[in-house]
């Protein structure tokens, strides 16, 4: 028998020391090491859109020519858009007019001529770069488990397109980690403080998981917050008692898991409500209420829209963030944040729900934006107003090649969207696929099979380091750390003569710094 | 039972030794030996007896008066033993799930039948293996011209199946599950042909074939007998089957279209029907032999039946399929990191249960609760670090409600199973709607901060889940919702004497391991003038302990 109650009283007198020491923060935060702050002295997010299911971005963004047209039309005569609906959109260095976007894009095609937004082609998981040949041959590793949805979803989430065979840095063996989460771990200097530089409301959960920082989920609601009853003397005693109680693990390994995550929640929960309360309230009123009309959702064909929500709370939440604690504000410098959107495993009678989902994305990234405007102009956040960048994720993009059902099935390479001030936009980066299916296709080197399944020209590691070197990921070691694939892929891109945009390992959809 | 309750009251007695005894400190290897080979199986302690019911059951539960002892109850454990009360639990009347319109949500039966129903090692094992062999209600397809709905219809069909065939041979179960209307609809089972309409060849849907070897049967990695990933001679895992295995068995499978009259012309299909099981149709299956694993063909010229009875075959007597298996049901039932010589026990009655027979369910959940690593009053000493696994939701809110002598109110205008749900559903695990085949959470997730070791449990365990643990715990304690949606506790058994109290608190909710760590704290809360009255400081008690990582670690 271990209890006993001279042993519980025992217990009085030895644990005093425990007391004392009674965790406050997990042990595994507080080691990431202290990195120097280079690049904007305001305030920076990112914000993960993932738009899980995958997103058939070949219609997203359709060439306009007559000859690539009649193309993508004959590949999919049902799910295709017909070419006057298309918006067209004028790209520099291209032909005015060669592209045009899905029709429910209205906002974003504005913000893409505004040099606001940029398309990213063909991004998607690498481990090394890839011609056809490669991947008939298999010549070069595929990533593992193509055109499954949970595997390529990990695969963006973590910048790792091969977890059975990546050779990791060693603190990331054995653990399953995110590339936010990486980027956390080695930007966590940069922030006064230990709150978690990662906060999700939905995505991928794999994509905020650090080596050493552990990210804020929260509910899509915005909500953090732990239940009191109405006796505030009771609250306190309950609430000190449980940080003492999840800090005790008895040297148990899981144990300090569950107190690790506990702490962190317990820790940073009310920090985070008090300053999102005190950081809007620090608002001019008519900054809230126009911020509040934006994303007011349209009254019609709105039912059951979720983003514009997440953005609105990612909103508050980066207020809180950027808000100086003079003003009741968090007062740090870098964040990311993860939205997710869901039902875009378009199988069957594609075009009503993708629509439907394009129109709800469309006015949800375009409300945040201009949210951010509102931001800039505020005198609050002083000579350094906040700066935010939106992209999108997605598991993979879908077949050119409609299948029976009006719909399309899992494919590879994507489309991604980027929104922001500091985006150079009014561009497409990286090559566009070749859309001709012709031949079942064994001509055309974009595509693995007959269905048009698009090799990526761009990885989703180039893709995410251009957004983490913008948020102040800047050495080589850490770049390494963050992404383990990258320099071997740009080597090997330099070595076989790939074009530019595979030799480098930054896309330059970011404005640089002055 | 009566034994155990005097040798209880015994230790609270000496609890009052004098000042000038001997401390108490146990002795690590007396313990570890009594923990492992001293205590027989039937004659159970009361630790080792709830510990068991932790693995066994929905939670462990009190007899609280009851003049027959309820099997799934502590004291019955202790009376009858360990070896019976699996037999006991192996004969109890199934609880069912029905799927008609009029009743309540399955999410809802499903909580109502782990904390009310007799055959909770059944449902135990049963919901385990919804987690391997999975299907979630959120991937079928409601019908709206139908008056039913084909989702609630489907999932309540494949949720009896898993109960009825927990105790039975793991190859009838895979053939079961293939055949399911459900799982067709899921992944793609269901009439996934070999050819179109005009009889030409096509390639048929590779869904279902790439779940059941990736998911349902072998996993990635080849796997030694003893759960380890065998390595090639770079110290690379080796993979368990290749793309054309799974382009192999998606032709094997081809051809299965839902029940009906008739099969239907070649490249059609049958309606939807969760009536019935799937059948198989030669016109639409491709009856060429292929190579399956480890080099076996199938028939050249056989129909659908056939091919699949050689595919599942095929698959049964693969060397990998005993430990990704057996690894997984430990895993649900006792701890995330068993020791492989655990494992490998394990698989050997998976292999051969002691009658030459493969894969006899009812022998491995026996095999896997009456080693010596689950039994005895605490872990092995020797894994003492590394033991346990964090409650799933699901598994807390019933252990919880359960201890507290909970009355479920089913009345007509109450659901108290949709509220139990609906906290589940904050946890991160909505019955029965896993978010993919991947299920609520991973068997290989790495626990954070735990140098590698498995904590499958942890995927869904972050900042929100976990205040939603604690939300859960203080809403059923200080709110007068859950009673009004008819789950009912009771605090009478608990005793409101501070000392007793936490005596209690450590006996039953941590099988007699409470930390004086946690004792301490416990102990000071509830005595502190904040607390309040005696209602109140059992609430806080019960709070406080139920959220302390040794109560959420289930070890």
């Amino acid at each position: 028998m271990t209890f006993s109650r001279r042993k519980f009283l025992q217990g009085a007198t030895s644990s005093l020391g425990f007391l004392a020491a009674a965790a406050t923060l997990p042990k595994w935060l507080g080691e990431a090491k202290a990195a120097t702050l280079t690049g904007y002295a305001g305030y920076r997010a990112t914000v993960c859109v993932f738009l899980l299911g995958g997103n058939d971005s070949n219609n997203v963004i359709v060439p306009l020519g007559s000859t690539p047209y009649a193309q993508y039309l004959a590949a999919r005569p049902n799910v295709g858009i017909p070419q006057g609906s298309l918006l067209p959109i004028n790209p520099v260095g291209l032909t005015a007019g060669s592209y045009g976007l899905h029709p429910a894009l209205t906002r974003l095609q504005a913000l893409f001529e505004q040099e606001r937004a940029a398309v990213l082609c063909n991004v998607g998981p690498l481990v090394l770069p890839m011609l056809k040949s490669d991947y008939t041959t298999e010549a070069v590793a595929r990533p593992d488990n193509l055109y499954s949805h949970s595997d390529q979803q990990d695969a963006w989430a973590s910048a790792i397109a091969n977890p059975s065979t990546a050779a990791l840095p060693l603190a990331l063996v054995g653990k399953a980690t995110g590339w936010a989460g990486r980027v956390a771990d080695k930007i966590h200097g940069l922030n006064p403080g230990e709150y978690p530089e990662v906060t999700s409301f939905g995505g991928k959960a794999l994509f905020a998981a650090g080596a050493v920082r552990q990210p804020m989920m929260v509910s899509s609601s915005g909500t953090l917050a732990f239940r009191q009853t109405t006796d505030a003397n009771f609250n306190a005693l309950q609430n000190e008692a449980l940080s003492q109680v999840v800090g005790i693990d008895n040297d148990v390994t899981l144990e300090a898991s569950y107190g690790g995550v506990f702490t962190t929640a317990q820790a940073f929960a009310t920090a985070r409500t008090t300053a999102r309360d005190a950081a809007w309230n620090a608002l001019p009123q008519a900054t809230r209420d126009a911020i509040d009309a934006l994303f007011v959702p349209p009254p019609t064909g709105s039912t059951g829209w979720s983003l514009h929500t997440q953005l609105k709370q990612v909103l508050r939440d980066l207020i809180a963030g950027a808000m100086p604690t003079a003003s009741g504000g968090l007062g740090v410098r870098r964040q990311v944040f993860s939205v997710g959107l869901g039902g875009f495993d378009t199988h069957v009678g594609q075009r009503a729900t993708q629509d439907a989902l394009l129109a709800q994305l469309d006015f949800s990234l375009a409300a945040f934006h201009q949210a951010m405007d509102l931001l800039r102009a505020e005198g609050i956040f002083g000579a350094s107003p906040p700066q935010a960048t939106l992209f999108t994720m997605s598991d993979f993009s879908r077949t050119l090649m409609e299948n029976s059902d009006r719909g399309t099935d899992h494919a590879w390479g994507s489309h991604a969207l980027v929104l922001g001030d500091r985006v150079q936009g009014r561009r497409l980066y990286g090559p566009f696929p070749n859309l001709d299916l012709s031949g079942n296709a064994v001509n055309n080197l974009s595509t693995v099979d007959s269905k048009g399944r698009w090799i990526p020209t761009l990885t989703v590691d180039q893709y995410a380091y251009s957004l983490a070197y913008w948020l102040g990921l800047n050495t080589a070691t850490e770049r390494d750390y963050v992404f383990p694939n990258l320099a071997g892929y740009v080597a090997s891109a330099t070595a076989r003569s790939f074009p530019s945009s595979a030799r480098s390992y930054r896309i330059g959809f970011m404005l640089p710094d002055a | 039972m009566t034994r155990r309750y005097a040798l209880a009251l015994a230790v609270l007695a000496s609890a009052c030794a004098p000042e000038g005894a001997p401390p108490e400190q146990p002795d690590p290897q007396q313990l570890g030996e009594e923990a492992q080979a001293i205590e027989p199986l039937d004659t159970p302690s009361e630790e080792n007896a709830i510990r068991f019911l932790e693995q066994a059951t929905f939670g462990p539960r009190l007899a609280n008066g009851a003049t027959t002892l309820p099997l799934d109850s502590v004291e019955r454990v202790v009376s009858v033993g360990i070896t019976q009360s699996i037999s006991d639990q192996f004969s109890a009347p199934r609880s069912l799930f029905d799927g008609t319109s009029a009743s309540k949500d399955l999410g809802s039966q499903f909580f109502v039948n782990a904390v009310t129903g007799q055959d909770q090692l059944r449902q135990r094992v049963a919901f385990a293996l919804s987690q391997v062999l999975v299907i979630s209600q959120s991937g079928i397809p409601e019908n709206t011209s139908t008056p039913e709905s084909e989702p609630k219809v489907a999932m309540a069909g494949y949720l009896n199946l898993l109960s009825s065939r927990a105790f039975g041979n793991f190859r009838t179960l895979l053939d079961a599950v293939t055949k399911d209307p459900a799982m067709g609809t899921y992944l793609d089972m269901a009439n996934n042909k070999a050819f179109n309409t005009k009889g030409e060849p096509i390639e048929p849907n590779e869904n279902y074939a790439r779940e059941l070897l990736q998911l349902f049967t072998l996993g990635l990695h080849k796997l030694n007998e003893d759960g380890t990933q065998q390595l090639d001679g770079e110290g690379a895992p080796i993979p368990a089957y290749t793309e054309a295995h799974v382009q192999a068995f998606a032709h094997a499978l081809s051809g299965w279209t839902y029940g009906g009259a008739a099969c239907p012309t070649v490249g059609r299909s049958n309606p939807a029907s969760y009536a019935q099981p799937m059948i198989g149709c030669d016109v639409n299956h491709d009856s060429s032999s292929q190579v399956l694993l480890r080099g076996v063909s199938t028939t050249n010229g056989a129909g659908a039946a056939q091919h699949l009875k050689e595919a599942l075959d095929n698959i049964f007597a693969d060397p990998n399929l005993p430990p990704f298996i057996c690894k997984q049901l430990i895993q649900h039932l006792v701890t995330s990191n068993p020791s492989p010589a655990y494992v490998q026990r394990v698989v050997n009655v998976f292999k051969n249960n002691g009658s030459g027979v493969r894969g006899d369910l009812r022998a491995v959940v026996r095999a896997i609760l009456e080693d010596n690593e689950a039994r005895g009053p605490q872990p092995p000493l020797s894994l003492y670090a590394t033991y346990g696994h964090l409650r799933p939701p699901a598994l807390f809110i019933t252990s919880v409600v359960r201890w507290l002598n909970v009355q479920l109110d089913t009345s007509a205008d109450k659901d108290p199973g949709a509220k139990l749900n609906s906290w589940s559903r904050a946890l991160g695990q909505y019955v029965p709607r896993p978010p993919s085949v991947f299920s609520y959470y991973p068997p290989n997730t790495p626990a954070p901060g735990g140098n590698g070791l498995l904590g499958p449990e942890f995927a869904i365990l972050d900042t929100a889940t976990v205040a939603a643990r604690a939300n859960f715990v203080h809403e059923l304690l200080y709110s007068t919702a859950p009673a009004t949606a008819g789950v009912v506790i009771d605090l009478s058994t608990v005793p409101a004497d501070p000392d007793d109290l936490v005596l209690w608190l450590g006996r039953y909710l941590l099988h007699d391991t409470m930390s004086s760590d946690l004792q301490l704290v416990v102990y000071n809360a509830i005595t502190d003038p904040r607390a309040g009255d005696t209602t109140r400081r059992k609430k806080l008690g019960f709070f406080l302990t139920s959220l302390s990582p040794e109560f959420q670690i289930q070890r």
